[in-house]
């Protein structure tokens, strides 16, 4: 019989080292601290995916784990100044910021106070033995099948905590901020947890922010659980030029009669990997994921959402679109699962993709897995150029082929960003994408 | 203002237009009629600049200057205007964005100042109520979803929009209800001026009751066969065109 070691060992040359990092880990009787173990045994089973496995069939991420798997979150600066930071100066916000995976309180500011709300980091309110930390922490991951979940438990030291109680409402956004910093190697496990109670209402926004182009991977986790008659809006946005590594794993579950939101923006990213996967286990409920990924350069962005109707009366919408240049890569895996019990379902799901280059890539694979026979769903995906006979219509109305084809682009992509709803930050990306379209 | 002068084209190798010949001059509106498939829709895009087609022969010479070596967006700019006989659906791009835009480079082109948002919206409007289009279909996207009538009548409005110097009018009257009819025909008449010029291409007479034309040619086989006023286009109306098919074919 191996040994958790030498199994670790086996995955990465340089595992040991990083099979003895975690080990100096403490084992506290914390939440965090409890967890570690399993998803250690979990992940030492699943190893680091491999292109043969069909879910990462199109995004080789074991060739991003040359510098090893050490993680970082200790070993660098978290100095940083805020003048190289994106911070949303044009939204009025709460933001917790994150350098290297640890939490900065001089770059961060709470704005909204209210009885028994948190947003804060993880790690404190894991020591304070927070209730709805203790009752939800790794309640959603799925760290038996999903490596990078099993990695991120094992390891992850911080992220953020953001409690809303029943019958509250956040009235400004809260921006969660990660910045990786350059000469960063290994990886970041970053990990945060949203609960939020009946009746409540939250907007997030997270955002990625990489500084440089030699730079950890970002390994990151965020479980939400949606009250009750709840609404959280949750937007994801990586704007920076082509230098980012990241693996986001999203897992979320929804009450009853809730409304659950995600916006997920890429407009760069050298390898991003979305995943989303979302429960809806309360009847009467909603849930949209929205997605835009314009990318040009060598980028890859690479989204898989998993939308589980586990209770009848309830509706999702799946809208994502690509606009690809050069030799940049899209891959849109979406799915829709709809249990027996679930009937009166209403599912969409599209996929479309525009080509703007020949060296341009793009993989979707639809999956409907339905169990209910009283339900709506459909999907649809469509890939190909920009119509010449549009392209020919503007010009003759003065427009020449660049402004033309501009126009056409950003018409495309512009209506997943028009359904964010916070004001200031639909103009910000409209501006954005304009500015990265007529580039 | 326009010299059109033995133009041979051909698309895909099949010759469509062969010898076509016609002179406008300001002030003038000519009508194009004939039966389908002689040309009239393959003159009309290749006066816009479509790229399909192959010009083999011939010139034409729109102030001057060589129009056939210019881009679209150059002609546009230069003042020339196709109302598109099948106007093309653009998701996502509302009509007001995209006349700012075009306007604006309109203007740009002579060297007059941009329009602000402000100033753009009162011009807008005004053009609007010219072609008796409802406001409300300014912030939908171009066409899409737009009846056949309200089609052409975007196209009129965006004439008037662009004030060009010659217009050419793509059987904009086809499937045209009276109302539409009407509403298109007057917006012509109420831009038409001893400056500008307009080519009425048409299959129908009825057009030519509101646009009065100063001149009637008829195309059969890629070239104009035979020229009249006003009163040719009556008689198209009742005799058809057979009678000119066999005029032209008995002289081959």
């Amino acid at each position: 019989m191996t040994t958790l070691s030498e199994t670790v060992n086996a995955i990465h040359p340089t595992s040991q080292a990083f099979y003895e990092q975690w080990e100096q880990l403490e084992p506290t009787q914390t939440p965090m601290g409890i967890a570690r173990k399993p998803a250690m045994d979990s992940f030492a089973q699943l190893g680091i995916p491999t292109t043969r496995h069909e879910d990462w069939k199109y995004t080789n991420v074991a060739a991003q784990f040359k510098t090893g798997l050490t993680d970082i979150t200790n070993s660098t600066s978290n100095e940083i100044d805020a003048s190289q930071l994106n911070l949303f100066p044009f939204l009025k916000a709460n933001r917790l910021v994150f350098v290297n995976g640890h939490f900065s309180p001089t770059l961060s500011d709470v704005i909204d106070e209210a009885e028994g709300l948190v947003i804060g980091s993880l790690a404190q309110y894991n020591e304070l033995g927070h209730m709805a930390l203790r009752d939800n922490y790794n309640s959603l991951a799925n760290n038996y099948k999903e490596a990078f979940s099993a990695l991120n438990t094992a390891f992850a030291q911080d992220g953020a905590f953001i409690f809303v109680p029943a019958k509250t409402e956040v009235a400004h956004p809260v921006i969660i901020l990660h910045v990786t910093t350059e000469g960063s190697q290994g990886v970041i496990n970053s990990r945060s947890l949203i609960v939020t109670g009946r009746s409540s209402r939250l907007d997030v926004i997270e955002s990625h922010q990489y500084l440089g182009n030699d730079t950890a991977l970002g390994n990151q986790l965020l479980e939400i659980v949606v009250g009750d008659n709840g609404l959280v809006n949750y937007h994801k946005i990586m704007t920076d030029a082509n230098i980012g590594k990241h693996v986001g794993n999203l897992v979320a579950k929804q009450g009853n009669d809730s409304r659950f939101n995600t916006y997920v923006v890429n407009l760069a990213g050298q390898l991003v990997r979305n995943n989303m996967v979302v429960d809806i286990d309360g009847k009467n409920s909603e849930a949209g994921f929205y997605g835009l990924y314009s990318l040009d350069g060598v980028s890859q962005v690479d989204n898989h959402v998993t939308v589980k109707h586990n209770e009848p009366h309830c509706e999702s919408h799946q809208l994502f679109k690509g606009l690809l240049n050069d030799k940049s890569t899209g891959v849109f895996n979406g799915r829709i699962y709809v249990k027996q019990d679930a009937q009166k379902t209403n599912a969409f799901q599209s996929n479309k993709t525009i080509l703007l280059s020949e060296q341009a890539n793009t993989y979707t694979k639809p999956q409907l897995e339905i169990f209910a026979d009283d339900v709506k769903c459909s999907h649809g995906a469509t890939m190909g150029q920009i119509d010449q006979t549009m392209v020919f219509y503007l010009r003759a109305r003065g427009l020449d082929e660049a402004q033309a084809r501009a126009m056409l682009n950003q018409a495309f992509a512009a209506d997943v960003i028009e359904k964010i709803s916070i004001e200031p930050l639909k103009e910000w990306l409209l501006n954005q994408l304009t500015q990265q379209l007529t580039r | 203002m326009l010299t059109i002068d033995n133009l041979h084209a051909s698309i895909n190798g099949k010759e469509i237009l062969k010898g076509f010949g016609l002179e406008v001059k300001p002030g003038e509106v000519h009508a194009i009629m004939g039966p389908n498939g002689t040309g009239k829709s393959t003159l009309a895009n290749i006066l816009a600049g479509k790229e399909d087609y192959d010009v083999t022969d011939g010139t034409v010479t729109f102030q001057g200057k060589d129009l056939l070596d210019m881009a679209p967006e150059e002609r546009a700019r230069e003042g020339v205007f196709l109302a598109f006989q099948y106007p093309v659906e653009i998701p996502g791009v509302s009509i007001a964005n995209f006349m700012k835009a075009s306007l604006n480079e309109v203007r740009k082109h002579r060297d007059l100042q941009p329009l602000d948002a402000v100033e753009f919206l009162k011009v807008m409007k005004e053009k609007m109520r010219f072609v008796e289009i409802d406001e409300k279909l300014m912030r939908r996207a171009v066409n899409e979803g737009f009846s056949g009538g309200e089609k052409k009548r975007n196209e009129i409005f965006q004439m008037a929009m662009l004030e060009p110097t010659l217009s050419i009018l793509d059987e904009t009257d086809s499937g045209l209800d009276i109302d539409a009819l009407r509403i298109v025909a007057n917006g012509v008449n109420k831009l038409k001026n001893e400056n500008n010029a307009f080519i009425v291409i048409t299959h129908y007479q009825r057009l030519l009751d509101y646009i009065v034309p100063d001149f009637v040619h008829v195309m059969y086989n890629g070239r104009i066969v035979k020229s009249g006023g006003k009163e040719l286009a009556l008689e198209l109306e009742a005799k058809g065109y057979d009678w000119i098919k066999q005029e032209v074919d008995a002289t081959v």
